[in-house]
């Protein structure tokens, strides 16, 4: 308790590292999974098929290959981005990839007639998606938005690994320093701490997920 | 500045990246089978609804879903040891990503396993059955086939997590190549590669899986107003193959 009021300040700088990736990876990413979802749709087959290409690899790639090739390539191509960025980008990849399939298959479900129907009205093709198909598709991708933004916020850990200080960086720096400076072990405590608030955030998320698919089943 | 691509290179390294994909295999495999178990007693105990158990598997089931593999995997290295459970990197990594797939499996199982059709759970009563016969004969078979697409999601995402075990210093394949990149610093020609391998495995595993779903599935094409016990009973009665 003496470690976690001690620490508290250093703790919640990390949470809202964590909060802050997640937050601005999901607004990239719904930009542009929405942007991508659309164009699969498209009649284009050359733009289509580009687009497919860019979900599956980002859904193939295991988060950890995407970041590390993110962390690891972009300086080799003259880009310097701190690990934060880095994090930002991969994740955003593998989020807009994810969300893309999600609009797809939203678009997909709306009935054929509307699109034809907004045609004989005389609205253009952008027109029908953003006045007709696509308020209609966001509220059935709604629940799998929802539960990858959970997904994503657990994801986010991942950027441990490439050095970025965020909630799980800041606990394991707190167990290292109370171990070296009082010798005593808050590995156990502190882990279950981190596991804890990860459940507080993520649960009422993925529940909500689950009451938004069943009510529009 | 981007290096020129040194094909050479890869092929000097190759056998190394394939034992560290011979550890990822193992631990996939070894995980999607435990996940497997788990999850369907999981979803069998769920639809019975058995006291006591069924809440653990939902206490389970929330937690696991719902807080980082990562944080699972360090609380499993780091921790257990100070309580006196010393475990190698690899049982970790195994035990790990197991009762992460478990937890995942157990949700999916358990969409199959509430959509039997009460009818003939009745039916297996009515001849007699003992309930571990009906959820042996009936539940788990015709759970498991209708519930096959979302379980092998959660398979490939379980080959993908194997990934995770890098951080805990497991020799699968993602560890191997940064290890060597440590040495080499050809870390282009090495990422490229592993994610190329990962793209092979991963895209493979999805395809056979969705060969092995469309063996396994009758509930897209039944008759007028089936759905999905429609389509079960009609499988059942008729045979099993389809013109079509």
């Amino acid at each position: 308790m003496e470690v976690l009021s001690k620490n508290l300040n250093f703790l919640l700088d990390g949470l809202i590292n964590t909060l802050l990736l997640s937050l601005s990876c999901l607004g990239i990413a719904l930009v542009l999974g929405i942007l991508a979802g659309v164009l699969q749709t498209s009649n284009h087959k050359a733009l289509s098929l580009t687009m497919r290409g860019y979900a599956e690899l980002f859904r193939g790639l295991p988060i950890l290959i995407t970041l590390f090739l993110v962390f690891f390539l972009l300086p080799e191509l003259g880009v310097h981005v701190n690990s934060y960025i880095s994090a930002m980008i991969a994740l955003s990849l593998w989020s807009s990839a994810n969300i893309s399939v999600a609009v797809r298959g939203a678009i997909q479900s709306i009935p054929k007639a509307q699109t034809e129907a907004s045609v004989a009205l005389g609205l253009s093709t952008v027109q029908t998606m953003r006045y007709v198909i696509l308020p209609q598709a966001v509220r059935r991708m709604l629940p799998s938005v929802i539960g990858l933004m959970s997904n994503l916020i657990q994801s986010t850990s991942l950027s441990v690994l490439i050095g970025n200080q965020d909630f799980l960086k800041s606990v394991q720096l707190v167990i290292e320093r109370v171990e070296l400076m009082e010798g005593l072990s808050v590995a156990s405590q502190m882990y279950t701490l981190v596991l804890a608030v990860y459940f507080v955030i993520c649960f009422p998320l993925s529940m909500l997920a689950k009451r938004l698919e069943r009510s529009y089943r | 500045m981007v290096v020129s691509f040194d094909f050479g290179y890869i092929l000097d390294v190759l056998p190394l990246l394939l034992t560290g994909l011979k550890m990822t295999v193992l631990i996939s495999v070894t995980s999607i089978a435990v996940s497997l178990i788990i999850g369907m007693s999981g979803a069998v105990i769920r639809t019975l609804g058995i006291p006591v158990l069924s809440q653990i598997v939902v206490v389970y089931v929330d937690l696991i879903r719902n807080t980082p593999l990562l944080v699972h995997v360090f609380y499993l290295y780091f921790v257990l040891p100070a309580l006196g459970i010393k475990l190698s990197a690899v049982a970790v990594g195994i035990i790990a990503l197991s009762l992460w797939g478990g937890a995942f499996a157990a949700e999916n199982f358990r969409g199959g396993t509430d959509a039997v059709p009460h009818a003939m759970i009745e039916s297996g009563q009515a001849l007699g059955m003992s309930t571990w016969q009906i959820v042996r004969f009936i539940m788990i078979p015709l759970g498991f086939r209708i519930s096959f697409p979302a379980f092998s999601n959660t398979a490939v995402s379980v080959i993908k997590n194997s990934a995770y075990m890098t951080s805990i210093g497991v020799a699968e394949l993602t560890f191997m190549a940064m290890d060597r990149i440590a040495y080499d610093f050809k870390t282009y020609e090495m990422l490229a590669t592993i994610a190329v391998i990962y793209l092979i495995l991963i895209w493979g595993t999805s395809y056979l899986f969705r060969i092995i779903e469309r063996k396994l599935d009758y509930k897209t094409k039944t008759t007028k107003g089936g759905g999905i016990n429609g389509g079960i009973i009609q499988k059942l009665k008729f045979s099993p193959r389809r013109a079509d």
